[in-house]
């Protein structure tokens, strides 16, 4: 298993080198001219001419061939440097450092509550087979599926927050992010304000940091969640037909003894493996979910970069993706061969 | 003829098959259903107006079927952009969409699949590995990069959803061919010196290409889901264009309604294109979910 490991890390840089190939080959059909806009800070600095543009273009290197470009950026990758991102104001890199922890929060928010009960309502609706618990699963689970996020998104929005008041747009309500902000009051620890907001022992902000949680949470986990609950309810539907579930009744084992110690974990093996279509689901939906909800992550910046051409902060967080995927897929995998016993890693 | 009785039987799979005929019928009926004020370019949304707010629907128009699109039939959205035009002939633009990237991804597909599965080899060994480099980044987000790197568009959308979705079809028909290529049929073809192209268009590639069409059938609502995601957040066509998404991107600055008016004063503005996402990608889905139960007869035995 130890190698196996390895081999598969040893995969990433060249998975990364590929890609990166990839997509920095597309970006020279743009011209210098449309990529230097990305550099441009302020455009009234501009209006003696266009020398000034010469001077960013040579300044980045843009009018060099596809390939000397490319090894400058990669050289600066090693170095940690991914550029300059517009949109956020600040290097690429520290950008990601700066919105990581926003998109951090929405996603445990958003995972643990979808395990717990996701894996709960799939084995319900297989065990109550065709009992109403079951239809309403399953209508949730086929329409959670076509459901398009910005529109379930807009909808909660337009609902518990423009008609009942109760859930509000972005990270903080106003009173409290200026508590945040100020050092002398509050302690910045991860940078996740609802654990923050619990060091520091201010239950106020926690609250107002839950509230504000709360709807891109489920917006987040909807789709994931009616992925998990077909696939769990499948899975159990299949193993509570199986033979030793039998006979762990006819030993007279209480029915709850015979679910949840004997169906369920064997229930569960074919379930591990949509697990890398979940994580890849959420790292998706972190660019709708919080472009929709104004919250302030990676998701929400990474869309605003592409919109405005901020072409070192777009490729900067695909590489990031990346990574976080391959690593993904790998303590899936790891997972995986932890529950099954039959599976063996070579 | 089998797979088709099976479709009408199970009343999921029916109501599917009825939602994507009526979206069929919406979008070949356009010209009929909206007339357009441009018969050059019928996808440009007409604008009532100039003003921003948008305007509730005009129910009246329905008394003529189908109503004229001049009365405002479902309201106007931001910048007074026509709801009921847009949507009509934005029925256009989705199955373009659904059909074209499915489509030129699954063409794609089969042809680097094929050559992987049957020359096998070193060719096998390094289209595999460039289609793992294609697949190991977040479907959307890397459509995303893509489509920021051409240029926002339609055009430009597709192109990067099936960039990203042919390695997919490319795994899937590579298995496949790897089943049968040591099948006796074939290397009786083999040995009667039938060319490379001959085995695997007229031997191999009937036989495997069916599980390959169904998980393609499957992927039509997700992909105008990924399509409608990528113009609502605007990297699609230019303002105006009928275009699902890009019609919802118009409601976010109207979801809250206006300050001490009725919150949902302006439901219309997305509720109308957003069933028209729903549903259509929905149809496709039942569809797709239905042809799958028929072609896999392990999951029917669960279904129970």
């Amino acid at each position: 298993m130890f190698a196996y490991i390895v081999r598969r890390l040893a995969l990433i840089p060249i998975l990364l080198v590929g890609v990166s190939a990839f997509i920095f080959g597309m970006l020279q059909l743009l011209s210098p001219w449309e990529r230097v806009a990305a550099y441009v800070s302020d455009p009234a600095a501009l209006r003696e001419g266009r020398d000034e543009l010469e001077l960013l273009i040579k300044k980045y290197g843009l009018d060099q061939p596809i390939h000397v470009q490319y090894l400058e950026w990669i050289k600066g990758v090693f170095q940690g440097n991914l550029g300059w991102s517009e949109a956020a104001r600040m290097p690429t890199l520290q950008a990601i450092a700066y919105y990581l922890p926003a998109s951090l929060e929405l996603t445990l928010w958003a995972a643990v509550p979808l395990l717990v009960i996701g894996i709960w309502l799939g084995v319900m609706s297989a065990v109550h087979h065709n009992r109403w618990i079951d239809h309403v699963t399953r209508f949730i689970s086929i329409t959670g599926w076509s459901f398009p996020t910005f529109v379930f998104g807009l909808v909660v929005l337009m609902i518990f927050y423009g008609a009942l008041g109760w859930f509000p747009p972005g990270r903080l309500s106003t009173w409290a992010s200026l508590v945040v902000n100020d050092p002398g009051q509050f302690r910045a620890v991860t940078g996740m304000y609802s654990v923050d907001a619990l060091l520091n022992g201010r239950l106020d902000i926690w609250a107002d940091a839950v509230r504000h949680l709360v709807l891109p949470a489920i917006t987040l986990a909807y789709l994931s969640w009616a992925l998990l609950v077909r696939v769990t309810r499948s899975s159990m539907l299949e193993t509570l037909r199986q033979e030793y579930v039998q006979t762990a009744r006819a030993k007279g084992l209480s029915e709850n003894k015979v679910i949840h110690r004997h169906a369920k974990r064997n229930a569960l093996i074919p379930v591990a493996t949509i697990g890398g279509m979940m994580v890849i689901g959420l790292l998706n939906g972190v660019v709708i979910t919080e472009t929709i909800f104004n919250y302030k992550g990676l998701g929400y910046w990474f869309a605003y970069a592409a919109r405005q051409l901020d072409i070192p902060a777009v490729l900067g967080f695909t590489m990031f993706n990346g990574v976080l995927m391959v690593v993904g897929n790998l303590v899936v995998d790891i997972l995986y061969a932890v529950i099954d016993p039959r599976v063996r890693l070579e | 003829m089998k797979t088709a009785k099976r479709l009408v039987s199970n009343p999921l799979s029916l109501m599917g098959l009825v939602l994507v005929l009526l979206f069929v019928a919406i979008g070949a009926a356009a010209p009929w259903l909206a007339p357009p004020w441009q018969p050059a370019e019928p996808y440009r949304i007409p604008r009532h107006g100039f003003r921003a707010e948008p305007r509730p629907p005009n129910w009246g128009a329905w008394r003529t079927f189908p109503p004229e699109w001049r009365q405002r039939p479902l309201g106007t959205s931001e910048g007074q952009y026509d709801i009921y035009y847009g949507i009509v002939w934005g029925t256009r633009t989705a199955f373009r969409a659904g059909l074209v990237i499915t489509g030129f991804a699954v063409v794609i597909g089969l042809f680097i699949g094929s050559l992987a599965g049957y020359f096998g080899g070193w060719l096998d060994e390094g289209l595999m590995r460039v289609t793992e480099i294609f697949m190991a980044f977040p479907f959307l987000i890397a459509a995303i990069a893509l489509t920021a790197a051409l240029g926002r568009g339609i055009t430009n959308i597709m192109v990067a959803l099936i960039a990203f979705s042919w390695p997919g079809y490319a795994r899937l028909i590579r298995g496949d061919i790897l089943a049968l290529r040591e099948r006796d049929y074939v290397l009786a073809a083999r040995a009667l010196g039938a060319p490379h192209w001959r085995i695997i268009f007229r031997h191999i590639l009937p036989n495997a290409i069916f599980p390959t069409l169904v998980v393609a059938s499957m992927d039509i609502g997700s992909m105008v889901l990924s399509f409608s995601a990528l113009s609502f957040l605007g990297l699609g066509a230019e303002v105006g264009y009928a275009d699902w998404g890009q019609m919802i991107s118009f409601a976010r600055e109207w979801m809250l309604g206006t300050v001490g008016g009725n919150p949902l004063q302006y439901w219309y503005v997305v509720v109308f294109p957003g069933a028209a996402i729903l549903f259509f990608v929905l149809g496709w889905n039942l569809i797709g979910d239905a042809f799958r139960d028929i072609v896999d007869p392990r999951l029917r035995r669960v279904r129970g």
